[in-house]
């Protein structure tokens, strides 16, 4: 056998052992592996099932059986494995075994090398079988002929325990406890175990994410025997575990959290049991980190844009406005909204817009015309919400309605003669008026008219307060008297979106009264101001006597004691309550003035007087009046009796004069009283005749059946006229005015004899049956009787004021020729003394003359108070002077009992001084009152006009009875109605002349006498058409129209001689006197002047010689005080 | 002597034919010295108004301005200044308004509240002789249209000083009317503007429709 055969066959040996070894080794592997898994598996059962004893004998007796059968099988696969002997076959076996791990070429090349080595069956060279053997040794000394057996061996094995290691190591992961519970368990079968509880845990969410920070619930349930609490055990990614024990119910739990900041792993368990462990992730949702929003309000309203606070986005808006929301979001959105919910609807109802979005911002706008709230829901590009969307406000402000209200007038109106109403309106919006009307409509019952309207200019247009002032006129409303308009404001605001809204403000009343009414009023003005001053005047009276029983009683009693001093402060509360009643007199006398000024009610003259009148009460209450109330509290306070009692006195001496004055004021109202019913009654009948003229008028071209009522309404009027002429019938009787009286008593029976309320009542019958020629008749003797009537009580009424201005002259005089008399016996009285010893016999007769004449000066005194409550030329402050004058004669008879006659000289002249003054005062007032009725051109131009106007009203009278053209043939003028016209054309031409020079005459006094030119225009065109023959409905109303216009020249003139006569004196008013008037020839030397006027009085000639005298001794005294 | 009296009867002759065929307007003295003779913008157009509502005289809209150097002074018959400053007339102002006034031309000042020393010192250099004479209540220019029986009307506070009106007199002529202390122009004003009251205000204008009317019925 050669080396390379036996090699060969070595190394297949080799291969052989080593393969019985791994083999054996395999055979005990496997077999420890079948064992194991039997006996795990039998543990498992058990584990599993936890059978009962018996069965667990049965199972174990399965075990040990299978465990048997693994060994047999072992040894009997060692046994019986035929690679385990050592022979050709065997050799072949591991040839292909190391032909398989080499390569199937040498594999043959090896068995077929052995075998012809082994054998030499077919007869080759030993040779060649050696040397092929020999080649194919060679080529196996590459392979590790151990390795190839070793590790295919070992692989299998290592897989085998791997495999069992693992089963048994999942299963004591499994169940570690139980697995050894249920071997022990198999090892002691016929032992009785219990069976220990099961548990099967879980945790569920609602997803598997949840949002940052908001509540996530868990649910945990066990399935098993119940559970009274698990732990539930969490950790954030890369933090500690935290756990909580969370007790169960029905075991089953949810398990709030409120929230987490990151993702987590969460689990739950219960002894041994634990639920799977899963992930949390938590999800960050979208929100809005800044919202803002711009509002721009409609244009009209004219407010800013409103820029709204940084995440402030509740909004108040008008209608209309324009809101502009910008927000940002945390994160990127995918799509947000804005969501529009109205007021008073529900969720369904939302309006939704989309914004516009950029990066993180987003905008939309939205106009609104709703209020509601909103809010803006936004998606992240995961789909995932704002949580809880804000929902803000959007309030719709109202723009409120204007107002407007009328400032002024504050109250209803009563027209003046001017026929203007000043009328301020205040209106205001909430965003601007835009227009601004006054409105106003006459009222007449069912026949209102319709309403009119004009605009107000405001001071600042379209703005939001504003302030109108107009001056409305209606005198082209041909208002009548007792008309009455009603007004009232409107104003619209400028909303322009919906609609401008319009207000109007209370209504108000202007009302043009009928004459009546006004002198209604007056006259309830007037007895209100009689009452009050007899009420001032009864209390005065009270009061002085108080203080007179108080002065007797201090007198008495020195020491006031606290009775006198309560009568004392009682009486001081009465004089405070009387001057409240003065005060209130005062404020009804204004009143009354205001009422006949307005509607320009009175002559001049009389209203004048009545400004004088308001004057006296305003200076009731005397300066020295005031001072001694003064010294009369201080000295209650000081408590100084004799101080006290002085100050009574004086109190009382004060009061004299102030009750004086209250007495002066009531006696002047009562006088001017029947002076007012005169010149009433004069307006009166100038009204009833407008009325009537205004009547004929229409007749032409108004409504019968209007000027019917209109003529019934006069004929009630003029029935109530003598009424009033009646009244002051009365009146005039009360006063002593017996000749007025008379006068009024002619003027009633004329009117009975007229019938000219009787007349008018057939002229409305005959207007309303359409026949007005004989109506047109009756009222022109009606407007005729009517012109008559207001002439006679002119007069009457100027010769009332006459008679009284004669009178008061008279008394004035005489009082001043008193005054001077008593000037000179006192002058008379002091040479003597100063030239007559005090031994002389005469002396005793000083004395006594000095008495006289005090007596005398008393008596002037108390006259002159007298003549003081008639009339205002005499200030009361004479008697002031008067009284100082005899307190000097008191003064100056004292000394003369005294024996010191030189010592009489200084009270003697200070009382002359005093009396002297007085009796320049006295003769200043005479000389007004005289100046005042001096005959003028004045009145001479009135009474020519008087004149032309009764001349021009008796014409008229004839063109009346003559025919118009148009009135049918019969009513042509014949041939005497031809001569008759002819003769009236050229009366009337004669009237035109007349005018014409008195016009040249006036020259000057055009403002006074108004378009005298012009009434003989008139009168020429009346003339022209009587020469014509043609008497027309024009040529009447021109006729008309003369004697109207004449009549107002007349009254011009009578109220301009009134306003040259304040020129002459210091006139006044509420506030102040007037100035003196203008004078440019002023002669410096008034005294001169005073004498000359004076001397012109036509005093006898001892008056004048007195006068000069008196008049040298103050131009002395006056050169003395230049000196 | 001829040559003035030549030269009045053509002034005069042209202001009433600015009377008679124009409108009556009112010319407003612009004068020098700092004061504001501007003041009361509103105040003449709203008194040539009323005066036209009032009395049918027929009045240009707005008021014509002339200073008292200028040659168109004399066609205007009626001159109205104001102001709350310093006036100060040139010496040829001075000379042409004397002129003026003693051909027959008018004018009303109203003190504006200041105006008042500088206006009295410059009349002075006007017309030397002539002192400011108060009017008394009776004067036709208070009862020429409306009646106003306590003089000019107070408008306004001032001094709490009643208001005066004082005339300047030419051979017994009234050729300058000076309200003091009234402050009528104030009235005569927008409402709006001094906020006086609707009667206060009316007032006024029936003051101003007084002066006017006087002085268009010739009044001296």
């Amino acid at each position: 056998m050669s080396r390379s055969l036996k090699h060969a066959e070595a190394t297949l040996e080799t291969l052989r052992r080593t393969n019985r070894q791994l083999t054996i080794s395999e055979g005990v592997t496997h077999a420890i592996f079948l064992l194991i898994t039997i006996w795990v598996s039998g543990i498992v059962v058990e584990l599993l099932f936890n059978l009962p004893p018996d069965q667990r004998v049965w199972l174990l007796f399965l075990l040990i059986l299978g465990s048997l059968a693994t060994i047999v099988r072992l040894i009997l696969r060692v046994v019986r494995n035929p690679i385990l002997k050592s022979n050709f076959s065997t050799q072949k076996h591991w040839a292909l075994k190391l032909g398989n791990f080499a390569s199937d070429k040498l594999r043959d090349r090896l068995l077929n090398a052995i075998q012809v080595n082994r054998t030499n069956r077919y007869g080759h060279s030993d040779d060649l079988a050696k040397v092929a053997l020999h080649q194919v040794v060679a080529d196996m000394g590459d392979i590790p002929l151990d390795q190839v057996i070793k590790r295919n061996m070992r692989q299998k094995g290592l897989l085998m325990r791997f495999a069992s290691q693992t089963v048994v190591f999942l299963l004591f992961l499994a169940v570690p406890t139980g697995l050894s519970d249920a071997m022990d368990r198999l090892l002691h079968p016929k032992t009785a175990y219990t069976q220990p509880p099961s548990y099967t845990i879980s945790v569920e969410t609602e997803q598997d994410w949840a949002y940052r920070g908001e509540l996530t619930k868990f649910r945990i349930k066990v399935e098993g025997e119940p559970v009274s609490d698990v732990e539930f055990k969490y950790s954030y990614d890369g933090g500690d575990a935290q756990s909580k024990t969370v007790r169960l119910k029905d075991n089953s739990v949810d398990l709030e959290f409120e929230g987490f900041s990151s993702s987590i792993i969460y689990h739950a368990k219960y002894r041994e049991f634990s639920s799977p462990e899963k992930r949390l992730n938590i999800v960050t949702r979208p929100q809005i980190s800044e919202l803002q929003y711009r509002l721009t309000p409609p244009r009209y309203s004219r407010l800013p844009v409103e820029i709204g606070a940084e995440n402030v986005g509740d909004v108040e808006a008008l209608p209309g406005s324009r809101f502009e929301l910008t927000i940002r979001a945390t994160k990127l959105i995918g799509e947000a909204y804005f969501v529009f919910q109205p007021t008073g609807t529900d969720s369904s109802a939302v309006d939704s817009s989309t914004l516009e979005l950029s990066g993180l911002r987003g905008t939309v706008e939205h106009t609104m015309t709703q209020g509601g709230k909103y809010s803006v829901r936004l998606r992240d590009e995961d789909n995932h919400p704002n949580r809880d969307p804000v929902s803000y406000r959007i309030r719709l402000l109202t723009d409120e309605y204007p107002t407007v209200r009328i400032l002024f007038p504050d109250e209803d109106v009563i027209l003046g003669d001017d026929m203007i109403v000043p009328l301020q309106v205040a209106a205001d919006d909430d965003f601007g008026v835009s227009k601004l009307q006054i409105a106003f409509q006459k009222l007449g019952g069912e026949n209102d008219s319709a309403v009119t309207t004009f605009p107000l200019t405001p001071d600042q247009p379209g703005s939001a307060t504003i302030l109108a002032s107009e001056m409305w006129e209606l005198g082209n409303l041909t208002l009548v008297p007792g008309d009455v308009v009603e007004y009232w404001a409107i104003a619209w605001d400028n909303d322009n979106i919906s609609g401008p809204k319009r207000s109007e403000s209370e209504r108000r009343i202007v009302r043009l009264p009928t004459i009546e009414e006004i002198f209604a009023g007056v006259e309830e003005s007037e007895q209100a101001g009689f009452d009050q001053a007899e009420q001032a005047l009864e209390q005065a009276r009270e009061l002085k006597d108080r203080v007179a029983e108080v002065i007797e009683e201090m007198k008495r009693n020195p020491e006031a004691d606290w009775e006198q001093q309560k009568q004392i402060e009682s009486a001081i509360e009465q004089q405070d309550e009387l001057q409240k009643q003065v005060d209130q007199l005062k404020q009804k006398i204004d009143q009354l003035v205001e009422q006949l000024e307005k509607h320009d009610l009175l002559a001049m003259e009389t209203l004048e007087k009545y400004k004088q009148l308001q004057e006296l009460l305003a200076e009731v209450a005397t300066p020295e009046m005031k001072e001694a109330m003064k010294k009369l509290q201080e000295a209650m306070e000081k408590q100084d009796p004799d101080a006290l009692r002085k100050a009574l006195e004086q109190f009382d001496i004060d009061r004299e004069e102030y009750l004086q004055n209250i007495e002066r004021s009531l006696s002047i109202l009562k006088q001017l009283q029947l002076e007012r019913k005169m010149d009433e009654l004069v307006k009166q009948a100038e009204e009833l005749l407008h009325r009537q003229e205004e009547i004929l008028d229409g007749m032409e071209d108004q409504p019968a059946d209007e000027l019917s009522k209109q003529q019934q309404s006069l004929a009630n009027s003029t029935e109530n006229f003598e009424q009033n002429i009646e009244a002051a019938k009365q009146l005039a009787e009360e006063s002593g005015e017996t000749e007025l009286a008379d006068e009024l008593s002619d003027l009633l029976k004329q009117m009975d004899d007229k019938k000219i309320p009787t007349n008018m009542r057939e002229t409305a019958q005959n207007i309303s049956s359409g026949n007005m020629q004989e109506a047109q008749q009756q009222g022109e003797q009606s407007a005729r009787d009517l012109s008559e009537l207001a002439g006679q009580l002119s007069n009457s009424s100027q010769g009332l004021k006459q008679r009284r201005k004669d009178n008061m002259e008279k008394k004035l005089r005489r009082l001043t020729e008193e005054l001077l008399y008593v000037s000179q016996a006192q002058e008379e009285l002091a040479g003597e003394s100063i030239r007559t010893g005090t031994h002389s016999p005469r002396y005793r007769g000083l004395a006594g003359r000095q008495e006289d004449i005090r007596n005398s000066l008393n008596g002037v005194t108390g006259r002159l108070f007298n003549v003081s409550k008639e009339t205002f030329f005499v200030n009361p402050s004479l008697g002031a002077k008067l009284g100082k004058a005899s307190e000097e004669m008191g003064s100056a008879l004292k000394k003369y009992s005294d024996r010191n006659p030189r010592s009489v000289a200084k009270p003697q002249s200070n009382a002359l001084g005093n009396i002297n003054q007085a009796a320049r005062q006295l003769l200043e007032a005479l000389s007004e009152m005289q100046g005042s009725s001096s005959s003028t051109g004045y009145e001479e131009m009135m009474e020519k006009l008087s004149q032309m106007a009764q001349q021009q009203s008796e014409l008229n009278q004839q063109s009346m009875g003559m025919p118009m053209p148009g009135q049918g043939e019969q009513q042509m003028p014949g041939e005497n109605g031809m001569q008759q016209l002819g003769r009236m054309a050229a009366e009337q031409r004669m009237l035109q002349e007349g005018m014409k020079r008195l016009s040249e005459e006036g020259e000057g006094m055009q403002e006074i006498l108004g378009d005298l030119d012009g009434i003989g225009k008139s009168m020429g065109e009346v003339a022209g058409d009587m020469e014509e023959k043609n008497v027309n409905q024009r040529t009447r109303r021109l006729q008309r129209q003369i004697v109207s216009r004449l009549l107002d020249a007349t009254r011009s003139v009578r109220e301009e001689e009134y306003s040259r006569k304040r020129e002459s004196k210091t006139g006044s008013d509420l506030t102040r006197k007037s100035p003196k008037d203008l004078m440019f020839d002023k002669d410096k030397d008034q005294l001169r002047r005073d004498l000359l006027r004076a001397l012109q009085e036509g005093y006898t000639r001892d008056y004048r010689q007195l006068i000069r005298a008196y008049f040298r001794q103050l131009e002395k005294a006056e050169e003395l005080q230049k000196r | 002597m001829i040559r003035y009296f030549l030269t009045y009867l053509l002034l005069v002759s042209v202001s009433f034919a600015e009377i008679s065929t124009e409108q009556f307007i009112i010319a407003r003295v612009k004068y020098g010295g700092g004061g504001d003779w501007y003041s009361n913008a509103t105040s003449l157009p709203n008194l040539l108004k009323f005066i036209s509502k009032q009395t049918g005289v027929r009045t240009a809209d707005e008021e014509a301005v002339v200073e008292l150097s200028s040659p168109r002074l004399f066609r205007f018959p009626y001159l109205y200044m104001n102001g709350h400053g310093n006036i100060r007339f040139s010496e040829r102002e001075v000379q042409q308004m004397r002129k003026y006034l003693e051909s027959g031309g008018f004018l009303h000042a109203d003190d504006n509240y200041g105006m008042d020393p500088s206006f009295r010192r410059e009349m002075k250099r006007v017309l030397p002789n002539a002192e400011f004479v108060e009017l008394p209540f009776s004067h036709p220019i208070y009862h020429s249209h409306f009646d106003f029986p306590s003089g000019v009307p107070k408008i306004h506070e001032h001094d709490g000083k009643p208001a005066q009106g004082f005339g300047l007199f030419l051979d017994g002529k009234l050729v300058v009317y000076y309200t003091y202390q009234s402050d009528i122009g104030d009235g005569w004003e927008d409402a709006d503007v001094h906020n006086d009251p609707p009667d206060i205000r009316l007032k006024a204008l029936k003051m101003g429709t007084n002066i006017v009317i006087w002085r268009l019925r010739g009044g001296q």
